[in-house]
């Protein structure tokens, strides 16, 4: 009998020390990977040639507010060309990058039922505006939205 | 009147949960799908059962989306579905499983479903292409995945030990 308990505790504590061990093991590789994915995510994309691309600016009606075409250079990202080819550009910095939050006289209102949304060749934009590499000839349309 | 003490009890406890819910998602908030909502959900699921649970995440849901402007079909339906499917499974298919290093690998399953439920959203609403953002999410449901995982395999044993203290020092949900 005293055999046996003597067993069973040993059984016991060498699990929990297993347990220990792989856990520790297992946090650890859940850190290197939160630590590998905020390192991508906070990485921007810029051009990796020179060319042309054009930036409009859409209304809620479907009426163009500006649309220039413009000549970029290597290295430059989307998030610089607008700041430098539009006025009243305002960005505002969120966990998941800059959030475009007024241009050319529009500004998202504060309880957003209206707000700017990104199209990249006519197609919705599934990553953030510093996300958008720039590449020849692209359309990048910045659409004010409704959000009901 | 005990009847009536319990219900008192439980509209207390889900108010003060759902608001530490809601808070430890705000102060978080400055760090990209780092949160503690799965380990939380998955605790009161665990030790408050599935109805409980239920409201707390619906009141979460509710004050998240009002809070962030986000109150839409697009956010807020695939939030609440993505949220509900945790509490749902495990007092149904994984009610039995008590270990944390099975809840976390669980957590990774919930994340997945969780970002599964926005992409149907977007395709639907947006008609977004799915490949492409699969593709631009993987990011951020790693990044989701791994730290559920990680705090559920960390803070669970603890908070799990805790809470089942609390509550039955109340004696209200002894048997959990």
């Amino acid at each position: 009998m005293n055999r046996l308990y003597y067993y069973l505790y040993n059984k016991g504590e060498s699990m929990k020390i297993n347990n220990i061990f792989l856990t520790t093991a297992l946090a650890l590789i859940a850190i290197i990977i939160i630590v590998l994915m905020i390192n991508i995510i906070s990485s921007y994309e810029g051009a990796t040639d020179n060319g042309q691309i054009t930036i409009e600016v859409i209304d809620i009606d479907q009426s163009m507010i500006q649309s220039k075409t413009i000549n970029y250079v290597k290295g430059q990202t989307l998030t610089m060309l607008i700041e430098t080819h539009f006025n009243d550009v305002i960005f505002e910095e969120t966990t998941y990058g800059p959030f475009l939050k007024a241009i050319e006289g529009y500004v998202t209102p504060n309880d957003y039922s209206t707000y700017l949304s990104i199209y990249v060749n006519e197609l919705y934009s599934v990553v953030g505006i510093n996300k958008i590499k720039i590449v020849n000839l692209m359309v990048v349309s910045i659409r004010v939205v409704s959000s009901i | 009147m005990i009847k009536s003490k319990i219900i008192i009890y439980d509209i207390v406890l889900i108010a003060l949960l759902a608001s530490i819910l809601f808070v430890q998602e705000q102060l978080l908030s400055f760090l990209p799908n780092i949160q503690l909502t799965f380990l939380l959900i998955v605790l009161y699921s665990k030790k408050i059962g599935l109805y409980n649970t239920l409201l707390i995440i619906l009141i979460h849901v509710l004050l998240d989306s009002l809070f962030t402007s986000s109150f839409s079909v697009l956010y807020t339906v695939p939030m609440f579905v993505g949220l509900i499917f945790i509490p749902i499974s495990l007092n149904t298919i994984f009610k039995k499983v008590e270990s944390h290093i099975v809840l976390a690998c669980l957590s990774i399953l919930y994340a997945v479903f969780y970002s599964l439920m926005f992409l149907i959203s977007f395709v639907i609403i947006l008609q977004v292409d799915p490949i492409a953002y699969l593709v631009a999410d993987s990011i951020f449901q790693v990044l989701l995945g791994a730290s559920s995982f990680l705090t559920i395999l960390i803070l669970y044993p603890p908070l799990s030990k805790l809470f089942t203290e609390l509550l039955n020092t109340r004696n209200i949900y002894k048997k959990q």
